[in-house]
């Protein structure tokens, strides 16, 4: 079990969001996508860095710029 | 009358319903935030007429940008809501019902995209939804029209599930439930345009995609424009248009202030329809023959690119390049649309989160994004003397577009806020919805553009008369001539691209300018000055003072870049 932040999470893989750093306006705009504690999320894509980076999460795919995608952190397990 | 509040997420296709349920056109597209203005419209209930309101996409009701303030202060006002829940993404869509439901506001629920649902392999027990949430839930498919008519004949059942506010976790578990409760999924393998979609936002497939769909958007509305034009519209004018034009230029007498205004000045004994310059000449060639094939081409391409969603795919690739200036990826659709024209462009800059990025979203626009109009024209002059020169200026225009954004993102204060959007899946766009949407644009830009372009024929002509143009002319004379190697006449063109930028290339072209000194004045027109359309609502997004900072960029940009332009080309 390790913990990376989904900018760092490659493409393809899965992991559970343990937790969203940054201001509630952030946090509270990942949650209405479905990127919320607990929720299940999996990469879609990894720009070339620093790129947005595109997650499924919550039955519907998000965006992410990369600044963002650094402050989701999610478990994942091998 | 009563009010009846049309509310969703963003992107679950309210306007959608709402065109259904008040027969209004309203614009639609796949990606979020496609309606900043709220749009409102009547519908007959039984015998009595209400008031429908599309109200802004929201995700819950805490008010974070612009579109949800909007949305959070219209509900005090409306006496009903029809909640859009995306029929395809439950979870997502549930946090703003249950929020609805905690207001205690009478509720119809529409679930709405019911087709893309199946198609997913997601089917939903409508009458267990309906007993979870204490309201009426009517599966649509707005798009179709399917459903609307049962929606319409329940919203007077629609009623107040009274529920305390809960707690964020109590929500979500909630939420869980209710999802848990009604949907289940079919396993099934992804489509595909479910993999095409992944494939576009993955850089290694996604750049040779963009490259690709972007190459196709250009020669496609190439073809349809150019073809249009040899197809249809030249005959006509040449064929048709020009024999009746004739025998009315005799019937006037050339020479006569009348002849003069209506039909111009004949050029060897002949009408020109770009250098004659009169109202039924020139005035009807350039939108009509020239400008029109070009809106509609460009507007069929834009709308089949929007409604398949793939404006946000765009986005996410461009974002690294957008934040250098100062803006993120989505900030490419506002430029898009500034490609059809700067005014739907700017105004669309609202879904912007910061003033800081709206001023250099709008700035950049107005400067380095030439309208279809003015594209079409460039083409049709300069495209004459070589694609080359067409080449040079739309080089020229995307490098002044990137650097200005650079540049301003360097000396203004703060730094660009992060992308966090919804990517929409793929849907195939409907023929029916898409003709619609072309229709509507086209016809805004009959009503709104070609009387404009009238004005500024008769105003020129009227101008001319009165002898303002030379005047004109010899103040301005050094700068035309020294600093953009043109003509002095040139600087009446250039006056006129106020009014239109189409009228004004026009204008150039009666000037007998040379392939380089066309591409200089044509890059400087496009650069310098908005038309007055754009002004307006740059002035309304804007404000005073950043317009004028605006403008002030616009006057040194364009002459710098005329001059420089003038000593590349010769």
């Amino acid at each position: 079990m390790k913990h990376v932040s989904l900018a760092d999470l490659g493409a393809g893989e899965s992991g559970k969001v343990l937790r969203v750093s940054g201001g509630w306006g952030v946090q509270r705009r990942l949650q209405a996508l479905g990127i919320r504690p607990g929720a299940m999320v999996t990469k879609v894509s990894a720009a070339f860095r620093p790129g947005a980076v595109v997650v499924t999460a919550g039955g519907g795919q998000a965006a992410l710029g990369h600044g963002v995608a650094r402050k989701v952190i999610v478990e994942v397990h091998p | 009358m009563k009010k009846i509040l049309l509310m969703g997420n963003p992107n679950v296709g309210k306007s959608a319903v709402f065109a259904r349920l008040t027969g209004a056109r309203v614009l639609s597209s796949n990606y979020p935030g496609t309606t900043v203005e709220f749009a409102q419209g009547t519908l007959t209930l039984g015998s009595e007429k209400a008031l429908l309101i599309d109200v802004p996409g929201a995700y819950d009701l805490e008010a974070a940008s612009q579109a949800e303030e909007v949305a959070v202060s219209m509900l005090d006002e409306g006496d009903l809501v029809i909640n859009v829940v995306d029929a395809s993404n439950l979870e997502r869509s549930l946090p703003l019902t249950l929020r609805l439901q905690e207001r205690s506001v009478p509720m119809i629920v529409a679930l709405n995209m019911w087709d893309d649902a199946l198609h997913r392999g997601i089917s939903i027990d409508v009458a267990k939804l309906e007993a979870a949430l204490g309201v009426p839930v009517v599966p649509t498919v707005a798009i179709s029209g399917e459903g609307i008519k049962g929606l319409a004949s329940r919203i007077a059942e629609a009623r107040v599930s009274q529920h305390d506010e809960r707690s964020e976790t109590e929500r979500w578990s909630e939420i869980g439930r209710i999802v848990g409760e009604v949907q289940s999924l079919t396993h099934r393998h992804p489509t595909f345009l479910e993999a095409l979609g992944d494939a576009s936002v993955r850089p290694r497939t996604g750049i040779p995609i963009a490259v690709l769909l972007l190459v196709a958007a250009f020669v496609v509305v190439r073809f349809i424009g150019e073809g249009l034009i040899s197809i249809a519209l030249e005959p006509f004018f040449e064929q048709v248009w020009k024999p009746l034009m004739l025998s009315l230029s005799s019937f006037l007498g050339p020479g006569s202030f009348l002849h003069a205004i209506v039909i111009g000045k004949l050029v060897d004994g002949d009408i020109d329809f770009v250098q004659s310059f009169g109202l039924l000449t020139t005035g009807l060639f350039v939108p009509l023959g020239m400008v029109l094939p070009y809106i509609l081409s460009f507007y069929i391409v834009l709308g089949f690119l929007e409604d398949l969603g793939y404006l946000p795919r765009l986005a996410v690739l461009l974002d690294t390049m957008m934040h250098r200036m100062g803006l993120h990826g989505w900030a490419i659709i506002p430029s898009l649309l500034g490609l059809g024209c700067n005014v739907p462009g700017i105004l669309a800059t609202r879904i912007l989160e910061t003033r800081r990025e709206r001023f250099i979203a709008a700035t950049t626009i107005s400067i380095g994004v030439p309208c279809a109009a003015l594209q079409a024209m460039i083409w049709g002059l300069l495209g004459r003397h070589g694609g080359g020169y067409v080449i040079i200026v739309y080089v020229t225009l995307f490098v002044v577009w990137a650097l200005l954004g650079r540049l301003l993102n360097s000396v203004l204060e703060g730094r660009s806020p992060e992308l966090i959007i919804e990517i929409p899946p793929y849907r195939l766009p409907s023929p029916r919805a898409l003709t619609q949407k072309v229709w509507m644009r086209m016809a805004a830009f009959l009503k709104e553009a070609v009387p404009v372009v009238l004005a500024g024929v008769l105003l020129v002509n009227l101008l001319y008369f009165a002898g303002l143009f030379d005047s004109m002319a010899r103040l301005t004379a050094p700068l035309m001539t020294r600093v953009l190697g043109l003509p002095e006449e040139a600087v009446v063109a250039m006056a006129v691209g106020i009014l239109r930028k189409d009228v004004a290339v026009g204008m150039l072209g009666a000037l007998d300018l040379t392939a380089a000194q066309l591409t200089v004045a044509v890059t400087v027109l496009a650069m310098l000055f908005p038309c007055i359309a754009t002004f307006v609502v740059l002035w309304k997004q804007l404000g005073w003072a950043d317009l004028g900072k605006s403008v002030l960029l616009m006057l040194a940009s364009s002459l710098l870049v005329g001059f420089v332009l003038n000593l590349l080309v010769y």
